[in-house]
């Protein structure tokens, strides 16, 4: 089997204010937040692979260090083979061609002042794609055609204001086209526009898997993460807590976390089903609780898991790609695995 | 029992400087009885929010307001504006989407819920700050984090904290408006979890505005589905996923992807239509699957399809004969 | 994968392309603005009167037609000067100098004075902390002891005023050019492009620049209004180009000569009155600008025909949705 598109290994990212001559007479510790701790996870080619988590996950950050984005202190990030936590300069430039992101925001995402066509041109002039413009203009229109706007000639002079939520969502996954990358990263794609639309944008990213893209998602939708991911990792404060397939993860989930999300995502098939609310919320992550870290909330919690931080095992009675974060994954396996009394769906 | 809020057949249209008026809600009706909880669900620009703007009277000038609004029997929008000035914040009051705007940022939480009772009189001076302290317990936070700013609350917290806020002189209704939106999964759920035990104890008649279906079916028992501007549908949360009368309810359902359902995906193609403009037949005509020639002449008229469950939607209509092709459900 | 696209209707097509035809453009500014218009207006006419001065004045300034003050006359409408030379004429000189001042220094200021904003608002941190101090440390620097010590050291003249004023008066500049910069440079289209790969240069030039643009333009503007006016004061303080005929000049010529204790006002109040409505037409201009251009700040090429008037601010799903109350040149509301 080939490596890999994107491996991922021990990914850790800390974001620290150090201190200043008066903290430091004052004793006060240097504050650091380990937003992201020690986070694995691949993506092949051809595979959508949902980062799943709520606010102060990590799961935004992890996404961000990938592109160097934000500068990453340990681990290493492998894009076909080759570590590109290190390089920079003119290498991360072409690095980025390989490697696309797609953002939340459709508002904001686009310059107000460019035309689509100026937008879609601009990554084909900073990589020096396409020698004239009769081939930049038929890259453009062959982007635009492959996210569905078309006829292309239509959307070609408008600018981002004449465009719905979901068009220039679609301008952006254009734009990174056009650079034929072979790893898409989409931060929260659908997030901001309207349920309507939602299906088509996320169709369009299941079309591209397809045809071979390697797709990292990165929301907080379960729901969407369960129909469109191939696998799914659940994060909290900076860990991964369970992985594996999308299937295994939302119908037989194994970490207390997972399972209190999936119990409170509304389905109005089984309305009457209860709720596993957790109290309080996640942690600042400065101040990461000991042992594991999601102990306080947990309402399967016991003495050891105060003192002792679990890592990512194979979950018992379950496929050999699930894995979990637990220090009482034996005791807490479901009576029929495959999830039928403890798990709510 | 007669309804705590009644809305009857509100239009309001907004002015503009320089071409005609937009007319975001086009005769809207519906009903809340005390302890009870009506969703009002809809994409945005359908005109859900403007609608309890409306209600509170929070509208900018430049809107012209038709209807009735009756709460508790008395209407205050025909009383005039200081009708509904007084009514605000005692008989009616609001949530808002985002409860960092909610607050001002330089005073304590609890010397801004004291405020909204002595400006009403209800409460004042030892009194009011007693209440603060209970109203706070009320919602899950410690009464001592009265004396805290906004910015030391998490977004969860605030969101408690502006229910208490909007609890403070005691009303009959209240108004969500994208409650749980910027918030966590797990946070959302604990919001609506306290809507729910308020509302039950406290027996207020809850809107919730909110574009997400889903969570109206699991906490509201009612929901009226509006689009562009008209409720289009309206009946038991239940029956409305089970048996939905208007194509857009069903679309809408079909849109939201369900852990453990294997169905595809819906989306809606297109967009709403501009409300500036008057139009002609269905307004939903244009981007539905089942839109007939009838759809794009006539205005659907609202029906009774079942148990409190009504649509508008020519597919209704007993009259018609109704291929096949042109089955809702 | 069908998708019903609604095409822009040939009236939105229309009025988009009137909205950019710059007359029009112009047009819709003075009628919407009336105050701005005026001081466009006003610093047109006094423009085209300097400029061609020695057209339009009457005489020449340097010719004298008297031993001392005269007062206003049909053959010399604002009287002369203590030295008998036509007020009028030299009114006409003295604003073209000061208005020729007030550019050249305005255009050192904000050369400096943009550059350095880009690059602290940009690169940050370090640099910014750099520049950061070098702008204070010209924020305190007093202006007239400085001329004082040049004029001393060097002696007198336009050109070291210009250098001079336009040396000090960038540091306004670079303040709200850095944070503009800094807010520019955090939206997400921005982000997008390094992400695609641009250098910083083609981020810079392509990016911010032009969502920066609008307030280098306002910023220049009224920085010519604080350059004349300091023109005038530094030369009615005699730190001025003895040469030069300046409204500062004028002003200081009429105070060494006594004009207010021999009554003699039209030497006094026109040059005054000058240099006030200058300053006032420019800084109403600048308003001007900013008003015009202050909507594209943020949310560029708006028109509210194309948007549901709502009191709902881009209603998305995860969007928190601040007040009710639509304010003009909001996004309210989204139609294809």
């Amino acid at each position: 089997m080939t490596a890999p598109l994107l491996e991922v290994n021990n990914l850790t990212t800390v974001f620290g204010s150090g201190r200043g001559p008066i903290q430091a007479l004052r004793r006060e510790p240097a504050v650091s937040v380990r937003a992201v701790d020690d986070v694995s996870f691949t993506v092949a080619r051809g595979e959508l692979v949902a980062l799943v988590g709520e606010s102060g996950s990590g799961k935004t950050t992890t996404a961000q260090s990938l592109l160097q984005m934000i500068p990453v202190t340990g681990g290493e990030v492998l894009f076909k083979g080759q570590d590109v936590s290190k390089v920079s300069g003119r290498a991360l430039r072409a690095l980025r061609q390989h490697m696309q992101v797609i953002y939340q925001d459709p508002y904001e995402s686009l310059d107000p002042r460019y035309t689509v066509r100026r937008t879609l041109e601009e990554p084909l002039l900073i990589h020096g794609i396409g020698g004239s413009r009769r081939e930049r203009a038929d890259i453009v229109t062959g982007a635009l055609e492959r996210v569905g706007l078309t006829p292309p000639d239509l959307f070609l002079d408008r600018y981002p204001h004449q465009m719905s939520g979901g068009q220039r969502q679609r301008v952006s996954i254009a734009t990174a086209l056009t650079l034929e990358p072979e790893l898409l990263v989409a931060d929260e794609p659908v997030s901001m526009l309207d349920v309507s639309v939602r299906a088509g944008i996320l169709e369009l990213l299941d079309d591209l898997r397809d045809s071979g893209l390697g797709i990292l998602m990165i929301t907080h939708d379960l729901s969407t993460a369960a129909k469109y991911a191939d696998r799914i990792a659940v994060m909290y404060l900076g860990r991964i807590v369970e992985v594996g397939s999308a299937r295994d993860v939302t119908r037989d989930p194994r970490h207390p976390y997972t399972q209190a999300l999936l119990s409170v995502v509304p389905t109005p098939a089984r309305a009457g089903l209860k709720r596993q609310v957790l109290t309080g919320e996640t942690p600042n992550a400065a101040h990461i609780p000991s042992g594991c870290r999601f102990h306080p909330r947990c309402p399967q919690a016991e003495q050891t898991c105060q003192a002792t931080d679990p890592v990512l095992g194979v979950v018992p009675r379950g496929a050999a790609t699930h894995e979990a974060a637990c220090l009482r994954l034996a005791d807490l396996v479901p009576a029929a695995a495959g999830g039928d009394d403890t798990t709510p769906v | 029992m007669s309804p705590v809020l009644e809305v009857e057949d509100l239009t309001i249209s907004f002015r503009v400087d320089d071409g005609p008026s937009v007319d975001a809600v086009q005769g809207v009706s519906f009903a809340v009885n005390a302890g009870e909880r009506l969703g009002l669900v809809g994409e945005s620009g359908c005109g859900k929010s403007t609608t309890l703007f409306a209600l509170m009277g929070l509208l900018p000038n430049t809107a012209v307001v038709g209807g009735n609004v009756m709460i508790d029997g008395r209407n205050v929008l025909r009383e005039g504006p200081e009708a509904l000035r007084a009514a605000r914040w005692s008989d009616v009051a609001m949530v808002f989407q985002g409860a960092m705007n909610a607050f001002n940022p330089v005073k304590t939480i609890g010397w801004q819920i004291t405020e909204a009772m002595e400006v009403k009189g209800t409460f004042t001076g030892k009194a009011a700050l007693k209440r603060t302290g209970d109203l706070l317990e009320l919602v899950g936070i410690p009464a001592e984090r009265a004396a805290r700013f906004p910015h030391e609350f998490s977004g969860g917290m605030r969101q408690r904290a502006a229910l208490a806020m909007a609890l403070a002189n005691d009303p009959k209704v209240l108004l969500a408006d994208e409650p749980t939106t910027a918030l966590d999964v797990m946070v959302q759920a604990q919001i609506l979890d306290l809507l729910e035990r308020l509302t039950d104890e406290l027996e207020l008649a809850l809107v919730l505005v909110t574009h997400d279906l889903p969570m109206v079916t699991e906490t509201c028992r009612r929901a009226a589905i509006m689009y562009a501007g008209k409720i289009v549908e309206e009946g038991p949360t239940e029956t409305l996923y089970r048996d939905p009368r208007h194509p857009y309810t069903r679309l809408l359902f079909e849109a939201m992807p369900e852990i453990g359902e294997d169905r595809t995906v819906a989306s809606i193609p297109g967009a709403p239509p501009r409300m500036d403009r008057p139009i002609v037949g269905c307004s939903f005509a244009p981007r539905c699957p089942s839109a007939m020639d009838v759809c794009r002449a006539d205005l659907p008229d609202t029906r009774d399809v079942g148990a409190r469950h009504i649509a508008a939607c020519h597919l209704n209509d007993p009259d018609r004969v109704v291929a096949t092709q042109g089955s809702v459900t | 994968m069908s998708q019903i696209v609604l095409a822009p209707t040939p009236e939105d097509a229309a009025a988009e392309k009137s909205r950019r035809a710059p007359l029009s453009w112009v047009w819709r500014q003075l009628k919407s603005n009336p105050g701005a218009a005026t001081g466009g207006i006003v610093f047109l006419v006094f423009l085209l009167v300097s400029l061609p001065a020695r057209l339009v004045a009457p005489y020449d300034p340097h010719a004298t037609f008297a031993t001392g003050y005269r007062p206003p006359s049909p053959a010399h409408w604002l009287g002369l000067d203590d030295g008998g030379h036509d007020m009028v004429s030299l009114l006409i000189y003295g604003t073209r100098t000061s208005i020729f001042v007030g550019f050249g220094a305005s255009i050192i200021a904000i050369v400096i004075g943009v550059g350095l904003g880009l690059a602290a608002g940009y690169w940050g941190r370090a640099t910014d902390a750099g520049i950061s101090s070098i702008t204070d440390f010209f924020l305190v620097i007093p202006e007239v002891p400085l001329m004082m010590v040049i004029a001393a050291v060097w002696g007198q003249g336009l050109g070291k005023m210009i250098l001079i004023i336009g040396g000090l008066l960038w540091t306004w500049t670079v303040r709200v050019i850095r944070s503009q910069v800094m807010s520019v440079k955090e939206r997400v289209y921005v982000r997008r492009a390094k992400a695609l790969g641009a250098t910083d240069w083609r981020i810079v030039t392509r990016h911010v620049l032009p969502q920066v643009a609008p307030l280098i333009i306002v910023n220049f503007v009224l920085t010519v209004a604080v350059a004349v006016f300091d023109e005038s004061a530094l030369s009615f303080l005699g730190l001025g180009d003895p040469r030069a005929i300046s409204l500062g000049r004028i002003l200081e010529n009429a105070d060494q000569g006594g004009a207010a204790t021999l009554g003699a006002w039209w030497a006094l109040v026109p040059a005054g009155a000058v240099i006030a409505i200058l300053i006032l037409s420019l800084t109403l201009m600048g308003q001007a600008v900013e008003d015009a251009l202050n909507p594209r700040l943020k949310v560029s090429h708006l028109s509210r025909k194309h948007f549901l008037l709502l009191p709902n601010v881009r209603t998305g799903a995860g969007r928190p949705d601040p007040t009710p109350g639509a304010r003009q040149g909001e996004i309210l509301g989204d139609v294809a």
